[in-house]
């Protein structure tokens, strides 16, 4: 088998939840990959499936969730065949992942200083004789004044000095896949600007590839090499930034940079007609469908497979296969 | 310049805190010395990071919690000095509508008691027909429908629920609107619908809104008037254009800066504020953005600065503007 990413080449992911209301098909066969050092966005709506993504790939869906089918090779193991001892190893230390609310994922019984040199010990990056040190040595690293935060609780972090502590947790391990979920968003843009640049030098210096999740087209740009844009449970786009944002071509794509406010750029936002569909009872074929402007008989039977349409720029539409698609740029038109 | 509609004057409100039952009451300066303008049928922002007071700000101006110190004056009274009776007619003019379209409605009353509650108040004598007639209108101008009128708000969607809570605004037939952070519980595509509804109500119904929000490209889409607010205190203010154009506050600059561009092909040079924002009980002396402040000198650190007009309406709080 072709691997797509000499990283991760996650596969027709599969995920539902079992409800009150129903079964909740939240993943709908989910493709993505990356390679080494990549710094890959994932992007789409609330409730589209980004955090449920990751914690697939890293096999911490738990009840009522279940995986039900579905790859997740990373280098030459797909880990949705491991045992769990094997996982444990994997999580942690060859993949970490950092959240939006950093406090809620410290220990708030244990000092920072404490908990960094847990994972340290656990991970056999540090033995106990010179841990102190690496503890201090790490905490310097993501800008902080270790002989003071090391002994401090995680309520008497602020919520930027919290995110630092998960940084340095997260690559203490030296990870080779740091998947980022929403790091940011519950921070104020000046250090948000400051957690983005750490994460940047950071992973840059150390060779981790960094899965950014996140609903902000400014930070994809900016942080993201490639994105993925989700919609109601599938990879929909698939291209590197530049690309993306120059000739998005998926419909929901072009809809959701139209949404986008931006500096600099007055003038009509768009809307997307409709509302995202509830997963327990999602449309038939694409799921975009029921809001597409260009939509057409066979979206509404069979999901499009993901394709190829130009070097690294994936997408999973009709359009593209019917006739060269024609939802791509009107001519002379700004693409967005 | 026609008289704006509302004038705030050296407005403070501070709030007391107990830390403990042994120590003294510690004073949080939430709101400190604003003086604003407010035009007339303008879009007014107030940004600023979390805790620089936005919130307190339009809760005080709306009379929901007592100033300090200052004057709020519209249509020429200072109405924070109004008892309730002279107060009533103004409740009405003015309204609010919340960030949280969660918790911002009273889950088991229907939609039309919601929206039409206000009007028994504020329209002595008006008829039941009446008041149906008005919240069909409303529901319309904000993009529902009649029939909504009949559900609960649980079995609407996050954009839904915060225009229903705008419906309940102005159906009071207000002329001034706080919106706290109306959008950021929202959906960027959600949000786009929500702000196009916003400005097709203003334009429709002559309205003036402070509009607060973290989001700075919101502003340059949205707004026509900004205040930069850092620690209680206003540190910049002018029209739009003339702040986006020529920010003279360095905090409003880094603040433009840090702010996170949808354009990869944009090349600048990203300057990061360094440092924490400050705790407001113990903000730093003189300028309380000195110790962030790449311009900052002796003088910063010892005197706060004035308020002064470096150019028509541009109103700033910096020894020394860029
Ligand atoms: N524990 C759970 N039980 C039931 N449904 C769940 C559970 N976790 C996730 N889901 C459902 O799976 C879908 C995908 O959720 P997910 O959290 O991945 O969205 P997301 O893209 O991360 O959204 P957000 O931007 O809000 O974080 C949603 O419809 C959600 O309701
Ligand atoms: N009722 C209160 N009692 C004591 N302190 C308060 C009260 N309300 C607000 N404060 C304090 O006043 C300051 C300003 O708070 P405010 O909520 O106005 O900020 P904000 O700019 O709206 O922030 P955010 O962006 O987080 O909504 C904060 O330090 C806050 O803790
Ligand atoms: S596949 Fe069809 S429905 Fe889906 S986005 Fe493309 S054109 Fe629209
Ligand atoms: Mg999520
Ligand atoms: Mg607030």
């Amino acid at each position: 088998m072709d691997k797509r990413g000499n990283l991760l080449d996650v596969r027709q992911l599969r995920v539902i939840f079992h409800t009150y209301r129903g079964l909740i098909k939240a993943l709908n066969g989910v493709d993505l990959w990356m390679d080494k050092q990549e710094r890959l966005g994932i992007v789409g709506e609330t409730g589209c499936g980004k955090s449920v993504t990751a914690q697939a790939m890293m096999r911490l869906i738990e009840e009522p969730g279940k995986i039900t089918e579905g790859e997740v090779w990373f280098e030459n193991r797909d880990l949705l065949k491991l045992s769990e001892d094997e996982m444990t190893k994997i999580r942690g230390r060859e993949i970490s992942m950092i959240f939006q609310e950093p406090k809620s994922s410290l220990n708030p019984v244990f000092k920072s200083g404490f908990q960094i040199k847990e994972t340290l010990l656990n991970a056999k990056k540090a033995t106990p004789a010179n841990a102190e040190e690496e503890v201090e040595k790490i905490l310097g690293y993501v800008g902080m004044d270790a002989s003071r935060v090391k002994n401090m609780y995680p309520h008497e972090l602020s919520g930027g000095m919290a995110q630092r502590v998960m940084i340095a947790m997260a690559l203490a391990t030296q990870p080779k896949l740091l998947i980022a979920d929403e790091p940011t968003s519950a921070l104020d843009v000046t250090i948000q600007a400051q957690i983005l640049e750490l994460l940047s030098d950071l992973t840059q210096k150390m060779g981790n590839a960094v899965m950014m999740i996140t609903h902000d087209m400014g930070i994809v740009a900016e942080f993201c090499d490639r994105v993925v844009v989700m919609y109601a449970g599938n990879a929909v786009e698939v291209a590197p930034t530049k690309e993306l944002f120059q000739n998005p071509i998926h419909p929901y794509t072009q809809g959701l940079l139209r949404a986008v406010p931006r500096v600099g750029r007055p003038g009509e936002l768009k809307a997307i007609p409709g509302t995202v569909p509830d997963l327990v009872d999602p449309p038939e074929g694409c799921r975009f469908h029921p809001r597409c402007d260009y939509a057409f008989d066979q979206c509404k039977n069979v999901l499009p497979p993901l394709l190829e349409i130009s070097a690294h720029h994936y997408v999973s539409c009709y359009l593209c296969q019917k006739d060269g698609c024609p939802s791509a740029k009107k001519a002379g038109e700004e693409p967005w | 310049m026609v008289e704006p509609l509302m004038t705030i004057t050296n407005l403070k409100k501070h709030f007391a805190l107990k830390k403990n039952v042994f120590s003294k009451n510690v004073i949080v300066k939430a709101v400190d010395d604003v003086n604003l303008e407010i035009p007339r049928e303008s879009i007014f922002a107030v940004v600023g990071e979390s805790g620089s007071g936005k919130t307190t700000l339009g809760r005080t101006l709306m009379k929901l919690i007592p100033p300090t110190a200052g004057m709020v004056s519209m249509d020429g009274k200072d109405i924070l000095t109004l008892d309730k009776k002279a107060f009533l007619p103004y409740r009405r003019k003015m309204q609010i509508v919340f960030q949280d379209p969660y918790n911002s409605l009273h889950p088991r009353k229907l939609v039309k008691t919601v929206i039409g509650e206000g009007l028994k108040i504020h329209f002595k004598g008006i008829s039941e027909m009446e008041i149906r007639d008005k919240i069909r209108e409303v529901l319309l101008q904000v993009g529902l429908r009649e029939e909504h009128m009949f559900r609960y708000p649980h079995e609407f969607s996050g954009g839904q629920r915060q225009r229903i809570a705008f419906a309940r605004a102005i159906v009071l037939e207000p002329e001034f609107i706080v919106l706290d952070e109306p959008t950021s519980a929202l959906d960027v595509s959600v949000q786009a619908m929500v702000l196009k509804m916003l400005q097709e109500a203003r334009a429709q119904n002559a309205l003036t809104y402070l509009f607060i929000t973290h989001n700075l490209s919101i502003v340059d889409y949205f707004a026509n008037h900004l205040a930069v607010m850092y620690l209680g205190r206003v540190v910049e203010t002018g029209s739009k254009a003339e702040i986006f154009d020529h920010p003279a506050h360095p905090y409003t600059r880094l603040l433009m800066n840090s702010n996170p561009i949808p354009d990869p092909f944009l090349k600048r040079e990203k300057q990061v504020v360094r440092g924490e924002i400050p705790s407001p009980i113990h903000p730093p002396s003189g300028c309380h953005f000195h110790p962030r402040c790449p311009f900052a000198k002796a003088e910063c650190k010892e005197q706060e600065p004035q308020y002064r007009e470096i150019s028509s309406g541009h109103f700033i709080r910096c020894h020394f503007p860029v």
